[in-house]
C-alpha cells in the first residue's frame, strides 16, 4: 500500500452526498471529502442522520466505531468551540465515515442522544459528558463514566489544567440508583445486590461489577469503569508526537507494539512520509508476535479464573520467550517504546531472524500441550460453552470488534477488511465461529495464534537482510548519530527536532489498525505545532466491555466470571 | 489473502461418551503435565526457572536500565548542560543546572545533574536526545529505596564507574558495534567543540537554544503544559 | 533514638538493642525466630492495577517463581496477607479502595510500591492519577522502573526481608507510634 490517499474514498462521499439528496437531511448536513467522508450535521438532525445512515439500504454503516468531542478553544477559524465527531463502519462494505456535528451554542453545549439507534453510543456519549460536558439530552444513564463522582469540570476541554486533581473519598462512591433500593417483587425469592470489585482476582484489570441476584442468576448488571483513568488524552496534548509513544505503550501494555504502531502510523499519514519497508516488516513482525502474547494471556487468564492453573503457567513461557525477543530489540519487556514516527528507534539486532525462527518452532508446542488439556475437557466445556452468547445482530448493535466480534460470525479484520503494511501480501486466513460464546471465542484467538505465526514467517520470508528501518527525512526522524557528533547540519536538524518537536502540517485524520482486542484507532487533531492538538484513541476494550452488563443478564455469577475473561478487557485500554 | 475458516465447525460441539466420562480425559491432562515435570526433573536444563539473584537472566546490550554520565579521557563529565535530555523527556524527570567550564574548550558543564528514578520510565529517549554521546544506560536494575529522597540520582551516582559496568555492563546507548548500528568513527575521541561556536551555529540556523542557568525549578505539570499553551 | 528525629518525621526504628542476661537473651532469639519467620513467609496481596500487574504475573510463574522467596501464596483477601504489593497506577478513584484494603490487613504488614506509577505517579503528572501512594499508605520499599524488571521486584523483596531480619519495625508501626506520640 503506498502512502498516497485512499482512491476508493471519492466514489463513497459520492454515494452518500447522492443518496442524501432526495431526503429531508438534505438541506441540513454537508458532505465532504476528507481522509474519509465527512458530514457535518447540526445536533438537532444528528439522530435522523443516524437512523438514515443506519437504515438506508445503500448506507448500511451499521457498526458504530467511535464517538468523541474536540475543543476548538485554541484553534481559531473553527465553526465552533465544541464540536462531536462520529465514526461509523459499513461492514459490507468496508467504509467508513465521519460525522461532525458542531454544537453552536459555548456555554451549554448539548445535542440529542443517539443511543437509541446505536445502543454502543451510550457510554461514548457517556464519556464526552464526563470529559467535555457534552450534554446529550434524552440519554437514559447520563453520569461521569471515567473520572470519580467528587470531580469538578470537565478535564479535556482546553481551559482545564492538566495537573488539576480533586479530592474523592469512600463517601462520594455513587451507587447507580437501581442498586440503592431493594426490587420488591412479591411471590418470588428474595433478590440481593453484590458488588464485585474493582479490586477482585476475577475483575482483570480493575472493573467494578454491581450485579442484582434472584437466587444465583443475575437479574441486572452495571459496570463501573475508570478506575485506571490516567489521562492518556490529556497527556498526550501536552507531549510532543513521538513523547506519546510510550504512554501508547501503556494503554494495551498487554501488546504495547501494536499501540505504538497503530499511533504512529496516524503521524506519519499526516506527515505524508514513508517508512522503508524493512522498517514497515518489522514492525508487522513484532505487532503480530505482540498479538500472540496478547491472546496467550488473555486464555491463560480465562482458565485461570476457571480453576485450570497449568495452561497459564505454559503459555506464559511462550510469553517470556517473546520478551526475550523484544528485549533483544529495544531493550525492555514489556513497554517496549520501540516505534517513532518514520520508523523505528533503532535497527533491530543481527540475529533478529534466526530468533524469530526459533520462536516460530517453540511456541506451536506450548499450543498443543494446551489445546489437549483444554479443548476435549468436560469442566471446560461446560463452563465456556453455551455462556456469554452474544448473537451477529448483538455483536454489531453493540459495536464489538475484534476477536469478539468474529466468534460471533462477522469476519471483520481490519487486517483484511483494509489490508494496512503488507497485510494483503501475505496468505493467511480470518478465524470466525458462529456460536458467539465463551468456548468460541477461546476458540478464535488460539486460531488467531496460529494465523499469526503464519503471517510472521511469510514476513521473515520477504524482509530485506539490510537495510534503512526508519525514514531518511530528518525533519521527522533524529539523523543518524555519527553524523549528529561531527556534521553542524545533522546537529541543527537533531536539536530543532528534540526541542521543537515534529511540525506535523495543520489538519486531522483518522487511521486504524487491527489491536489485539479489535479495531484501535487514532484520531489526530494538528494545529502545526510540535505535538498533536487532540489525540483521540478508539479503543476497543471500551465497547467490548460495555456489552458486558448485557451479556451477563440470565446468567450465574461465574458465568460472569467466565465471560469477563474471555472479553479481554485491558484497563490501560478501557479506561485510558 | 486468503479465506475465512469457522474454527466451531473443526471441532465436534459435542464431546463423545468417552470424554464426557471426566476420568479419561482428566488423566490425559495429568499426563501432559507429567510430562514436563518428568522431563524437567530428569533435565534439569529445561527448567525455565532463574534462580535470580544467584543467576541472572542474560538481558541483551540494549537493556534499559540505570543511567550512567559518561566521562571524557581526563575524568571531566562529557555533558555539556545542553537540557536535550531534559526536553526529550516524557517524565519531566531530568534537572539540570549549567554552569561554565573553567576549560573554555568544553564551554559549559552540569553543576546539577539529577534523575528522578520515582518518575523515569526508562524510554531511553534522554539517550537517544544527546547530541554529544554523554549519557547511556547500563543492565543495571537492581534498585530498591527505602525512601522517595533515595531515588533521585545525582552526579556521584550517575557518573560511569567501573564497579558498575564489571558488574552489568553497558545497557541501550546510541549504537552498538556489530549490531546492525554503526558506531562513530572513533567514538572515545569524540572532538570537543572550541569556543562558543557551535552554540552560534546552531542559533544562526534559528534553532531555539535553551540556556537555562537556574533549574527548571519543582517540575510540574503545569510547566508540561505551559509549553504548548504558550 | 525516636527522640533525635525532628518532629514530625518518622521515627528511625533501629534493631532491638541487644541486652543482657539470660532472659534478654531467649527474648532475642525469640525476636529473631520470629522475624525469620516472618520473612520467609510474606504473603502478598497482589494490589495489581496496571501494566506492573502483569509484570507480577512474570514474578509469580515459571520463569521467576516467586515461591523461592516463601511469597508465592497469593491471598486475595486482605485479611490473609501482610504484604501489599501495589503493582500499577493508582488513580485518584481507586485511592479510598487502595486505603480500605490496606486498613483490612492485620498486623505487621508492609508496603510494597511496585513500578513509578504507584511509587510518585511517574510520567502520568494528571488530574485523575494520585501522585504516589504515600499520599494514602505509608510505603516500606519504592521499586523504580517502568515496569520494574522482575528481578527488580524480587531484589526489592530480598531487600524488605533484610529489613525484616534486622528487626526494624515497619513504617506502619512508626507511623502509628509517631501519631501516638502527637497526641500525647
Ligand atoms: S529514560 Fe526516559 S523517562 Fe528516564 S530520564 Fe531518560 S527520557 Fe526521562
Ligand atoms: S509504572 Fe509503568 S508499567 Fe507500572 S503501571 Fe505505571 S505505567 Fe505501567
Amino acid at each position: 500500500m503506498t502512502v498516497a490517499t485512499e482512491p476508493a474514498l471519492s466514489p463513497a462521499a459520492e454515494r452518500l452526498r447522492g443518496r442524501l439528496a432526495g431526503t429531508p437531511l438534505a438541506g441540513r448536513c454537508e458532505v465532504a471529502d476528507r481522509d474519509l467522508p465527512t458530514i457535518e450535521v447540526s445536533p438537532d438532525a444528528w439522530p435522523s442522520l443516524a437512523r438514515f445512515l443506519r437504515d438506508d439500504p445503500e448506507c448500511r454503516y451499521d457498526l458504530f466505531v467511535d464517538l468523541f468531542g474536540v475543543d476548538n478553544l485554541r484553534r481559531p477559524g473553527q465553526k465552533s468551540r465544541f464540536e462531536t465527531v462520529v465514526h461509523l463502519h459499513a461492514l459490507a462494505r468496508n467504509e467508513h465515515v465521519r460525522v461532525k456535528i458542531p454544537l453552536p451554542d459555548e456555554k451549554k453545549p448539548a445535542l440529542p442522544t443517539a443511543s437509541e439507534v446505536y445502543p454502543a453510543a451510550d457510554w461514548f456519549e457517556r464519556e464526552a459528558f464526563d470529559l467535555y460536558g457534552f450534554d446529550f439530552t434524552g440519554h437514559p444513564n447520563l453520569r461521569r463514566i471515567l473520572c470519580h463522582d467528587a470531580f469538578v469540570g470537565h478535564a479535556l476541554r482546553k481551559d482545564y489544567a492538566p495537573g488539576q486533581r480533586w479530592f474523592f473519598a469512600e463517601e462520594d462512591m455513587k451507587a447507580p440508583e437501581w442498586a440503592t433500593h431493594t426490587d420488591e417483587r412479591a411471590g418470588h425469592f428474595e433478590t440481593q445486590t453484590i458488588s464485585i470489585g474493582p479490586s477482585h482476582p476475577a475483575t482483570h484489570g480493575i472493573i467494578h461489577l454491581i450485579a442484582r441476584l434472584d437466587g444465583e442468576k443475575i437479574i441486572r448488571a452495571e459496570t463501573n469503569i475508570g478506575y485506571l483513568h490516567r489521562c492518556f488524552e490529556k497527556m498526550s496534548e501536552t507531549h510532543q508526537w513521538n513523547q506519546i509513544v510510550p504512554y501508547c505503550d501503556r494503554l494495551n501494555y498487554v501488546s504495547a507494539m501494536i499501540n505504538g504502531v497503530g499511533f504512529v502510523r496516524t503521524a506519519e499519514k499526516m506527515l505524508g512520509i514513508e517508512v522503508p519497508d524493512r522498517g514497515r516488516l518489522v514492525r508487522t513482525i513484532l505487532s503480530e508476535f505482540t498479538r500472540i502474547m496478547d491472546h496467550c494471556v488473555c486464555i491463560g487468564a480465562n482458565l485461570v479464573d476457571i480453576g485450570a492453573l497449568s495452561n497459564f503457567i505454559y503459555l506464559y513461557q511462550n510469553r517470556e520467550n517473546i520478551y526475550d525477543l523484544i528485549e533483544a530489540c529495544c531493550g525492555a519487556r514489556l513497554t517496549v517504546s520501540y516505534v517513532r514516527v518514520g520508523g523505528l528507534a533503532i535497527d533491530v539486532p543481527d540475529d533478529f531472524v534466526p530468533r524469530c525462527r526459533s520462536l516460530l518452532e517453540s511456541i506451536p508446542l506450548f499450543l498443543k500441550d494446551v489445546q489437549k488439556l483444554v479443548d476435549n475437557n468436560r469442566i471446560v466445556r461446560q463452563r465456556l460453552q453455551g455462556t456469554g452468547v452474544v448473537t451477529r445482530e448483538q455483536a454489531i448493535a453493540w459495536g464489538l470488534t475484534g476477536p469478539m466480534l468474529r466468534a460471533s460470525g462477522v469476519p471483520y479484520d481490519v487486517r483484511r477488511a483494509r489490508p494496512y503494511d503488507f497485510y494483503d501480501k501475505f496468505d493467511w486466513d480470518v478465524p470466525i465461529s458462529n456460536e458467539g460464546d465463551n468456548f468460541a471465542r477461546y476458540l478464535v484467538r488460539i486460531e488467531e495464534i496460529r494465523q499469526s505465526l503464519k503471517i510472521i514467517r511469510q514476513a521473515l520470508d520477504i524482509l530485506p537482510a539490510k537495510g534503512a528501518v526508519s525514514s531518511d527525512d530528518w525533519r521527522v526522524v533524529l539523523p543518524p548519530k555519527d553524523a549528529v557528533y561531527h556534521d553542524m547540519e545533522s546537529l541543527i536538524y537533531h536539536f530543532k527536532l528534540v526541542m521543537e518537536g515534529i511540525r506535523v502540517p495543520p489538519g486531522e485524520r483518522y487511521e486504524w489498525i487491527e489491536g489485539g482486542n479489535g479495531e484501535l484507532g487514532f484520531h489526530a487533531v494538528s494545529d502545526g505545532r510540535g505535538g498533536p492538538y487532540r489525540l483521540r484513541v478508539r479503543p476497543p476494550c471500551f465497547a467490548n466491555m460495555q456489552a458486558f452488563q448485557k451479556m451477563v443478564i440470565g446468567g450465574t455469577v461465574s458465568d460472569a466470571v467466565a465471560t469477563l475473561g474471555t472479553l479481554n478487557i485491558i484497563a490501560g485500554e478501557l479506561d485510558r | 489473502m486468503s479465506g475465512v475458516i469457522d474454527v466451531s465447525a473443526r471441532i465436534p460441539d459435542r464431546l463423545t461418551f468417552w470424554q464426557r466420562l471426566y476420568l479419561p480425559e482428566i488423566f490425559r491432562g495429568m499426563a501432559v503435565t507429567l510430562r514436563h515435570l518428568v522431563l524437567n526433573v530428569v533435565n534439569p536444563r529445561r527448567m525455565p526457572t532463574i534462580q535470580y539473584p544467584e543467576q541472572k537472566r542474560n538481558y541483551s546490550a540494549r537493556f534499559r536500565g540505570k543511567h550512567i554520565l559518561k566521562t571524557r579521557e581526563d575524568g571531566t563529565l562529557k555533558c555539556v548542560a545542553c537540557y536535550m535530555c531534559a526536553q526529550a523527556c516524557p517524565a519531566e524527570c531530568i534537572t539540570i543546572v549549567a554552569g561554565e567550564h573553567p576549560k573554555i574548550a568544553y564551554e559549559k558543564y552540569p553543576v546539577v545533574f539529577d534523575i528522578d528514578m520515582m518518575r523515569c520510565v526508562f524510554c531511553g529517549y534522554c539517550v537517544d536526545a544527546c547530541p554529544k554521546d554523554a549519557i547511556w544506560m547500563t543492565r543495571n536494575y537492581e534498585m530498591a529505596f527505602f525512601t522517595r529522597e533515595e531515588a533521585v540520582f545525582s552526579i556521584d551516582r550517575l557518573r560511569e564507574s567501573k564497579a558498575e559496568i564489571d558488574a552489568h555492563g553497558y545497557g541501550y546507548r546510541p549504537y552498538y558495534p556489530g549490531d546492525g548500528t554503526t558506531p562513530p568513527t572513533d567514538a572515545s575521541r569524540l572532538p570537543v567543540v572550541a569556543g562558543s561556536g557551535e552554540r552560534d551555529a546552531l542559533r544562526q540556523a534559528g534553532v531555539a537554544l535553551p540556556n537555562r542557568h537556574v533549574g527548571a525549578g519543582p517540575l510540574n505539570a503545569t510547566s508540561q503544559a505551559a509549553k504548548f499553551t504558550a | 533514638m525516636s527522640s533525635d528525629a525532628p518532629k514530625g518525621t518518622l521515627p528511625a526504628l533501629g534493631p532491638a538493642k541487644a541486652g543482657g542476661g539470660a532472659a534478654d537473651f531467649l527474648l532475642t532469639r525469640l525476636e529473631e525466630m520470629v522475624s525469620w519467620a516472618r520473612k520467609n513467609s510474606l504473603w502478598p496481596f497482589p494490589f495489581a492495577t496496571a501494566c506492573c500487574g502483569i509484570e507480577f504475573m512474570s514474578v509469580a510463574s515459571a520463569h521467576y517463581d516467586i515461591s523461592r522467596f516463601g511469597s508465592e501464596v497469593m491471598r486475595f483477601s486482605p485479611r490473609q496477607a501482610d504484604l501489599l504489593i501495589v503493582a500499577g497506577t493508582v488513580t485518584d478513584k481507586m485511592a479510598p479502595v487502595l486505603r480500605k484494603i490496606y486498613d483490612q490487613m492485620p498486623e505487621p504488614k508492609w508496603v510494597i510500591s511496585m513500578g513509578v506509577c504507584a511509587s510518585s505517579g511517574g510520567f502520568y503528572r494528571a488530574y485523575h492519577v494520585t501522585q504516589g501512594i504515600d499520599e494514602i499508605v505509608p510505603v516500606d520499599v519504592y521499586v523504580p522502573g517502568c515496569p520494574p524488571t522482575p528481578e527488580e521486584l524480587i531484589y526489592a523483596i530480598m531487600q524488605l526481608q533484610k529489613k525484616i531480619q534486622s528487626g526494624e519495625k515497619s513504617r506502619d508501626q512508626r507511623s502509628a507510634k509517631l501519631a501516638a506520640e502527637r497526641i500525647s
